[in-house]
């Protein structure tokens, strides 16, 4: 077994050394091809000058195309590098937001805005699939179940039982505090990632923290459409986490966030391209700004959606 | 070389045995050597970067990818430096051509200087 061994400063310093090799051999390519024999030169000799200098100018410039993508590729390694020389940073961005979720799970049992938005999407699906309609200016007893499900939030969220009140108003700042933490590190990985426009470590970090709040809510209606407001206990926080987990497990492997801050980082960065594009791009739906990245993103964005839809339904959302 | 001391002689018309002026200017021919000899010595003196503290079967491609590269550099440093010498050497063939072409016409120019002002004393 052969060792492998990295060292991105190193690495970094021959980037610019690669790009200099580069510079020199276009430039000495440019100027072979403006070179002539001058008048009384012998005619043998002039076309063994013009023949030098075409092909010697055209092997420069294979030799400069073959390092091209050399720089690109030394960015990447030095990233990775960066990133297994610090695992704990890698582990912290995947863990931390999930133990935020769960910390803040406990409190599923005082129904937060999401939980009732869930409990209430439950309800009126019910409503729904018995025969209710909920159209403007129907009997008043159409919107009994949404009533219903609002007082029950109400009811929930101001009697929480279950959970000492300290431990719940603990466990939730507990959570917040962790997710902070969790994307202190998105942030800072996203600083010292050497492959990333300053734009992108922007956006990168900006759409992170969103998604992860996304994914919050998410956890919380799950949690309430699965068990309802009144008994989410355990269940409700299993359930939360599995949501949030969920999430996290498919960013990490898909990379939707990142994808979601590039293509916004794509719109910040078209400063001269129309204003309604950028913010189409920035304001469309996940896959929709995904679709503009390069890479295959699109099938990528695809995939990911489709599997969120997936675990979504075996939480039972 | 220039003659300073000499009156200077027209490049007009054409020398029995030797035909009109060489054509050309070997300072221009020089001029395109030392060109050339310029980019030789750049690619000549590329070097190599180090990839440092890097071990892994990509970084043997990367190595070999960097070393062909400053390769070409010096075989096309080697073929141009060839090229500015042949230039040279034609650079210095014009001028001796152009300085025989000189001396020629100008002992062509007196003898005929010659010729007339004896035709005028008789």
């Amino acid at each position: 077994m052969s060792a492998y061994t990295v060292d991105p400063a190193a690495m970094r310093v021959a980037i610019p050394a690669v790009q200099a090799l580069m510079a020199l051999l276009d430039g000495a390519a440019s100027d072979l091809a403006g070179v002539s024999a001058p008048a009384g030169v012998p005619g043998p000799v002039a076309a063994r000058v013009a023949q030098v200098a075409g092909s010697v100018s055209a092997d420069l410039r294979r030799a400069s195309r073959d390092l091209a993508s050399l720089p690109d590729d030394l960015l990447r390694r030095i990233s990775a590098a960066q990133v297994a020389n610090a695992p704990w940073a890698t582990a912290a961005s995947f863990g931390l937001p999930a133990l935020g979720f769960y910390a803040r799970s406990f409190t599923a049992q005082s129904l937060s805005r999401s939980l009732a938005a869930g409990l209430a999407a439950r309800e009126v699906a019910a409503g729904l699939r018995a025969g209710q309609s909920y159209g403007g200016g129907g009997p008043r007893g159409t919107w009994n179940a949404f009533r219903a499900s609002s007082a029950a939030a109400r009811a929930a969220t101001a009697n929480p039982r279950g959970l000492p009140p300290g431990l719940g108003r603990a466990a939730s700042v507990a959570g917040r505090g962790l997710t902070f933490v969790g994307w202190g590190v998105t942030a800072a990985q996203n600083a010292t990632n050497p492959h990333l426009s300053t734009t992108q470590k922007v956006t990168r970090t900006a759409v992170s923290i969103g998604a992860g709040t996304g994914a919050s809510v998410l956890g919380g209606a799950a949690a309430a459409a699965m068990v309802g407001g009144t008994a989410a206990g355990p269940v409700g926080a299993v359930a939360a986490f599995g949501a949030a987990v969920a999430w996290n497990a498919l960013d990490n492997k898909f990379h939707v966030t990142d994808k979601v801050g590039d293509a916004a980082a794509d719109a910040v960065d078209a400063v001269g391209g129309a204003a309604g594009d950028a913010g189409k791009a920035v304001g469309g739906a996940a896959s929709d700004a995904a679709n503009e990245v390069a890479d295959g993103v699109s099938s990528v964005a695809g995939g990911a959606k489709s599997a969120a839809k997936k675990a979504l339904g075996v939480i039972g959302l | 070389m220039w003659d300073f001391g000499a009156a200077p002689v027209s490049t007009a018309g054409t020398v029995p045995g030797l035909g009109s002026f060489p054509d050309g200017d070997p300072e221009a021919i020089r001029a395109v050597a030392d060109q050339l000899r310029r980019i030789a010595g750049l690619l000549a003196g590329a070097p190599k970067p180090a990839v440092a503290s890097w071990s892994s079967p990509e970084a043997t491609r990367v190595r070999g990818r960097l070393s062909a590269a400053v390769g070409v550099a010096g075989r096309g440093a080697d073929e141009i430096r060839g090229c500015a010498a042949a230039l040279d050497h034609a650079a210095d063939e014009l001028a001796a051509d152009q300085r025989d072409w000189r001396l020629a016409k100008r002992r062509l120019d007196e003898a005929r200087r010659l010729a007339e002002t004896q035709g005028a004393d008789r």
